[in-house]
C-alpha cells in the first residue's frame, strides 16, 4: 500500500483507538502510549501520540488529572469525557459497517 | 536521572519545538516526552530503544503542527472587497478604476466564472452609467431658447419623449450595479480542494 493511503487510514482510526483504550478506566499517559505502540501498523513513532492526546484534550474528548505516584513525581492520567464516550460509540458502530463493506469488496475482488 | 543521549534528545526537541510551537505548548510537550522517557527507563528499557521508539524530535513536532486546526480563511479578503467597490464606483476614477476592479474580480479565486460574468456585465462602468444616461436624458429634454437683437427667438431642443423612460432607465442603472455588488459579496466562497 502506498505510504500516504496507510497514513490516512491510520490517522483517521488512531484517535478512536485512544478513546477505546480509555473506555474502561483512566490510564497513565505512558501506559496508554505503550499499549498503542505494541501495534506497529497503528503507531510508527510513540512520541507522535502526545500531540494527538493534546488535541483530544482541546476537543473535549478526554480530560487529564494529576495523581500522586508512589515512586517519583505526580503522573498525568487520561480519561474519557461524556463527549468522548459518545464519539467512541458512534465510531464503533460506523467502523463495523465500514470494515465489513471493505472486507466484502476486497473478497469479491479476488473472485474470478 | 537522564543520560547523555536523553539530554541531547530533549535539547533538540526543545529547540525544534520552540521554533514551531508557542512557548506554553513547547514546554508542555517537552515535559510530556521527558516524563515518558523517565517512566520507560524506570521500567528497565534501554535509553536508546526508548528514544528510537519515540521517533525523532522533528517528527514529534511535525505531528503537533499537523494536529493544529487549519487557520480560517476569510471569505472576502481585502483585495476582493476593493474589487467590489471599484466595480461599483471605480468608473468615477477616470473609468480606469472600474477596469482595475474587473481585473481583481477575474484573478480572484473567490468566485465562479458565472459570478465573474455577472459582476462584469451588470453593469460595465458600475454607477457611472447613471450619470452618463442622466446627462443624455437632460440634453434631449432641455429646451434652449435664444433671441436675437431683433426680437426673433429660436427654440432648440425639446421634449423627445416621455420623461418616465429616462427615469426608469436611471433607476435600473442605479440599482443594477448595487445588486451586482451585493450578489458578489454574498456569493464569495473560500475555495475547497486543489
Amino acid at each position: 500500500m502506498e505510504p500516504t493511503a496507510l497514513s490516512q487510514l491510520r490517522r483517521g482510526a488512531l484517535e478512536y483507538c485512544v478513546l477505546a483504550l480509555l473506555q474502561d478506566e483512566p490510564r497513565y499517559s505512558f501506559d496508554l502510549v505503550t499499549a498503542l505502540g505494541r501495534h506497529p501498523s497503528l503507531v510508527t513513532s510513540e512520541g507522535t501520540i502526545y500531540p494527538l492526546l493534546s488535541r483530544l484534550r482541546k476537543d473535549g474528548l478526554v480530560r487529564t488529572e494529576q495523581r500522586d505516584s508512589e515512586h517519583g513525581p505526580p503522573r498525568r492520567y487520561y480519561q474519557l469525557t461524556a463527549a468522548g464516550i459518545r464519539a467512541l460509540s458512534s465510531f464503533s458502530s460506523e467502523w463495523q459497517d465500514f470494515r465489513d463493506a471493505v472486507d466484502d469488496v476486497l473478497r469479491k475482488g479476488h473472485q474470478p | 536521572m537522564s543520560t547523555s543521549p536523553v539530554r541531547t534528545y530533549l535539547a533538540e526537541l526543545t529547540s525544534v519545538a520552540e521554533q514551531r510551537l508557542g512557548a506554553r505548548r513547547s514546554a508542555e510537550l517537552v515535559e510530556e516526552i521527558g516524563e515518558h522517557i523517565d517512566a520507560a527507563i524506570a521500567a528497565g528499557q534501554p535509553d536508546m530503544d526508548v528514544l528510537d521508539r519515540l521517533g525523532s524530535p522533528r517528527e514529534i513536532v511535525e505531528a503537533e503542527v499537523s494536529e493544529a486546526p487549519a487557520p480560517q480563511q476569510p471569505r472576502l479578503r481585502a483585495q476582493d472587497v476593493i474589487a467590489i467597490f471599484l466595480l461599483l464606483g471605480g468608473g468615477f476614477i477616470f473609468l480606469i478604476g472600474w477596469f482595475i476592479g474587473a481585473g481583481l474580480l477575474w484573478i480572484s479565486d473567490r468566485w465562479t466564472t458565472r459570478d465573474k460574468l455577472v459582476g462584469t456585465l451588470l453593469l460595465p462602468g458600475g454607477l457611472t452609467g447613471v450619470f452618463v444616461v442622466g446627462g443624455m436624458v437632460a440634453t434631449t429634454t432641455t429646451t434652449v431658447e435664444t433671441c436675437s437683437s431683433g426680437g426673433v427667438c429660436t427654440t432648440v431642443g425639446g421634449d423627445s419623449g416621455s420623461p418616465w423612460l429616462g427615469i426608469t432607465l436611471g433607476i435600473l442603472l442605479l440599482v443594477t450595479p448595487i445588486v451586482s455588488a451585493v450578489y458578489l459579496a454574498v456569493r464569495a466562497k473560500v475555495p475547497t480542494g486543489p
